[in-house]
């Protein structure tokens, strides 16, 4: 992983400093991070791939987004809240299934080629809570999230750990660490990217520098890491960014995450790895047809990918974004006109590496007989089989399934024939 | 002003100004009093931990309370305090000092009464006064333990302020969940909180902010909603390895099914009402044991008895209180088998599990824990002894720093993990940048404490930088 050519040193060499002594980094070594001209200089190194994580908390209902409407038994299940077939303004794909109309801005990028579906995807775990759901999945787990304590792209993130990282490598967007980079390379949790800056004065941030180097717990790690997010984040000025081509982000949590994702990607200081969250997907209740609820949710999401990948422009040539989810919603609607926990869903996966303008799914069928449980569509993509994909494509066939999918019997999914030549 | 407590801090055996090593810093030691009162340093550091705990953190006249109390003496005290007393006429309470009588009466929203009379309220104002009670209480609260069982509980069952559904069925309930929240925490959390577990639970399944989140409002017969059912088990009983199954889930919800919200003109709109005509008849068999019962109101009081007294809930929630005081990361295996224990043998008294852990050789043993941001927040506010109306840019403070009050939308709660916090130091720098240079508004520090505090640290840096960095340091993010 060859990010920049004059690296960080992931540990400083200790230094002596006065007590209110300064000790920010040699300009030099921070140049070597922002580039010339920081966040205006948009350079994609053959080397320099990148991933973007979305994940749709709550349960991502599929079979709107996604919708089998060449499945006859899809209209009996959704007699209320389905959507349709394309004569009545689905948007069809590829004469079976159809985009919700909401989700009309990413037909162009499926179009392309640059966009694709993964449908029947989940997790061969039976659990249907979101808890658990989520935590066995951001873990990569074959079943009980406890057999794993590490999340998938922190394995990922290690097993790839160039000699010199940057500090920025791994980033969220939230206040909390998610499970899926539970235990990476210090991974940095911002809030917004006008939070990444200290006030103050110089003296104050070399006291703070001392204060953290002095010891070896977890905040001490941490707080050195953010102190190299500091200096390196004192030349990108997020209020003077204008997204390129005339893109236009949503003004919604995940069009302003993704838009900041862009920014933090465009200013080349050596973030490879950028996890988001959406929420409000748990759509029990009233969850509406081509408008209302999930169409809100869908026209927000779509309108957000669409201005991201317009947005980094080329750079989507090294970018592959996925949009996963913990479980499906049931396929027979409920009595309040919304879906309960189900079990696969549908994913979306975006840019490099993307066998793209296709559904990939080994269709499991709706009759009764061929619904698991309670009446969920069943798993035929193994998760796991995506992920291990992305990472290889993204880090490097260094990445072997059994280290970061313990358990996995590894099938191709189709979806990324490039990942595993 | 008010409630100024005097802050004595000696130097504790530290050279001033020497090269900051751990212990100097570490606000378990920072606030050893002076030796005025007869103790060993073992003793003074066992009270700082205990306060480091059981409290929002110590402060000098809080560590001489301990020290002439005893441990135990001082634990027993917090243990009982006063009934809070809260009348219509007066939000007044006797059992707590004048200086938070002042700032709590000076938010109207906490004052009782319907519950729809709030409503002409706008919701952020309640919002707002809600988050800031609680950052009140727990600054300035002399029942220390009280508020700290407050926090855990309001966390375990955690209700989302701003949940908004677009439910057909709703009856406004949804819109109105954040005018519910003063009511749950003044007949759920407030009163049961050291009381037993059974009485929590109890409360909490007739409290109309829970309904609402959990959208039992929905939960008919022949129109089964689990939401609720599925999170009394996996979340505020027996917990997600508790044994039951997904049969148990379904009963359970056939149990709570007719549990509504009232609504509708002139009624006492917002509380929890049965509407028989909704509720599953019949047996309903729940982990194990038959529910037949008269009558709605007896199936669900059988129901909160059948899972408070299950085994599984006495370990899941003594050994959740058990990480709650001494953290996830030490070794408390043992501790948490003999809490599980207490816990069953009194039939679910929260006061004696948590005596019994706050005794334990394994609490005085755990490893530092890492502060989530509002305890680290409410610890510098201490620190500093600040004045703080609780209102305002501190509420933002801790929004950035991750952990706005009332505003976790799943109904997990805050996680209570290192690894869930540690990565976002940069707003706590901030944050102890911002309150040293006395730029929060309606929150100012205490000069006195300040000086203490400090002595001659990090000389000659300035005042606030020199405030800063006692706050911001490693050392500071522990307790």
């Amino acid at each position: 992983m060859g990010l920049t050519p004059r690296p960080l040193c992931e540990n400083p060499a200790p230094q002596l400093h006065s007590i209110a002594g300064i000790s920010t980094l040699p300009a030099t070594i921070l140049s070597s991070w922002l580039g010339a001209s920081g966040i205006t200089n948009v350079s994609v190194a053959p080397s320099d791939r990148k991933l973007v994580v979305l994940f749709l908390r709550g349960a991502m209902d599929g079979a709107s987004l996604i919708v089998p409407y060449g499945d006859d038994e899809y209209h009996n299940h959704r007699r209320t809240i389905g959507l349709g077939t394309p004569k009545s303004g689905l948007i069809d794909l590829d004469g079976f299934y159809g985009l919700h109309p909401a989700a009309a801005t990413l037909k162009p990028w499926f179009s392309k080629g640059k966009l694709a579906a993964i449908h029947a995807i989940g997790s061969m775990d039976q659990t249907r809570s979101h808890f658990e759901a989520m935590a066995t999945m951001e873990r990569g787990a074959e079943g009980q999230a406890q057999e794993l304590s590490s999340g998938w792209l922190a394995r990922a993130l290690h097993a790839t750990q160039p000699a010199t990282p940057s500090p920025l490598r791994a980033v969220t967007f939230g206040s909390l660490l998610p499970d899926t980079l539970r235990g990476a390379p210090s991974p940095s949790v911002i809030r917004t990217i006008n939070d990444v800056k200290l006030g103050g004065s110089k003296a104050l941030r070399g006291i703070i520098k001392q204060l953290y180097e002095t010891g070896d717990t977890a905040a001490h790690a941490s707080g050195l890491a953010a102190l190299r997010v500091l200096d390196a984040m004192d030349k990108v000025n997020p209020d003077a960014y204008v997204p390129a081509a005339g893109a236009t982000y949503p003004t919604s949590p995940t069009g302003e995450t993704l838009r900041q994702a862009a920014l933090l990607l465009k200013a080349n200081v050596g973030a490879t790895s950028v996890f988001l969250d959406s929420t409000g997907w748990d759509s029990h209740v009233t969850q509406g047809t081509s408008s209302g609820y999930l169409a809100g949710l869908f026209t927000d999401l779509a309108g957000a990918l669409d201005a991201f990948a317009t947005d980094i422009g080329p750079m989507l040539e090294k970018t592959t974004i996925v949009v996963m989810t913990e479980f499906g919603r049931r396929i027979p609607e409920n009595s309040a006109l919304g879906t309960d926990h189900g079990r696969a869903g549908a994913w979306l996966v975006l840019g490099n590496g993307v066998t793209g303008g296709k559904v990939h799914a080994e269709w499991p069928g709706l009759k009764t007989e061929q619904l698991d449980g309670p009446g969920d569509l069943r798993v035929t993509t193994d998760y796991r089989n995506v992920l291990l994909e992305i990472s290889q494509l993204v880090f490097g066939q260094a990445i072997t399934s059994a280290a970061l999918f313990p358990g996995l019997a590894y099938k191709p999914s189709g979806v990324f024939p490039k990942a595993l030549t | 002003m008010l409630d100024r407590r005097t802050l004595i801090v000696a130097t504790a055996g530290l050279a001033a100004g020497c090269k900051p090593a751990r212990t100097s810093l570490d606000p378990r030691q920072t606030y050893l009093p002076d030796r005025t009162t007869k103790a060993t340093d073992a003793d003074r550091r066992r009270a700082g931990h205990l306060l480091s705990r059981a409290a929002f953190g110590p402060t000098p006249a809080l560590i001489e309370d301990v020290l002439s109390l005893g441990l135990d003496g001082w634990i027993d005290k917090q243990l009982t305090p006063p009934t809070e007393v809260i009348g219509p006429a007066s939000y007044l309470q006797p059992t707590e000092t004048t200086g938070l009588h002042f700032r709590l009466n000076s938010l109207p929203c906490l004052r009782p009464g319907a519950i729809y009379e709030l409503r002409d309220v706008s919701q952020p104002r309640v919002l707002s006064e809600l988050s800031a009670a609680t950052i009140l209480r727990s600054t300035y609260s002399q029942w220390q333990l009280r508020e700290r069982m407050c926090q855990f509980w309001t966390n375990h069952f955690n209700i989302y302020g701003r949940k908004v559904a677009t439910a057909r069925e709703r009856k406004q309930a949804d819109a109105e969940l954040l005018y519910f929240l003063a009511d749950d925490q003044r007949t759920v959390i407030r009163p049961h909180s050291l009381g037993r577990f059974h009485d929590l639970i109890d409360a909490s399944i007739k409290s109309p902010a829970m309904i609402g989140y959990l959208d039992n409002q929905l939960n008919k017969s022949g129109n089964v909603n689990e939401n609720y059912a599925r999170e009394l088990l996996e979340l505020h009983t027996l917990g997600v390895n508790g044994g039951y199954t997904q049969a148990d889930v379904k009963n359970v919800a056939k149990v709570l099914s007719g549990w509504t919200i009232e609504d509708g003109f002139l009624k006492r709109v917002g509380s929890v009402v049965f509407d028989g005509k909704n509720h599953t008849r019949g047996e309903k068999d729940v982990l194990g044991v038959p529910i037949n019962e008269p009558n709605g109101e007896a199936e669900r009081d059988k129901l909160v008895e059948i899972v408070t007294s299950h085994g599984a809930t006495a370990r899941y929630i003594t050994a959740k209180l058990v990480d709650f005081f001494c953290g996830h990361e030490s070794d408390t295996y043992a501790l948490k088998d003999t809490s599980a224990r207490v816990y069953r043998q009194s039939a679910g008294a929260i006061d004696k599990v948590v005596r019994h852990i706050l005794l334990s050789d394994a609490f005085y043993a755990s490893k530092p824990k890492f502060r989530q941001p509002f305890d680290y927040l409410i610890a510098c506010l201490r620190a500093t002894n600040a004045d703080t109306s609780g209102i305002g840019n501190i509420q933002y403070q801790l929004e950035r720093m991750g952990q706005p009050l009332h505003q976790w939308p799943m109904p997990d709660g805050y996680p209570d993990t290192t690894t869930a916090w540690v990565g976002n130091m940069i707003p706590r720098w901030q944050f102890a940048l911002d309150l040293a240079s006395n730029s929060i508004q309606n929150t100012k520090l205490d000069n006195n404490a300040v000086k203490h505090l400090c002595r001659n640290r990090f000389a000659p840096a300035s005042d606030a930088d020199r405030l800063t960095a006692v706050l911001a340091s490693p050392e500071f993010q522990w307790a």
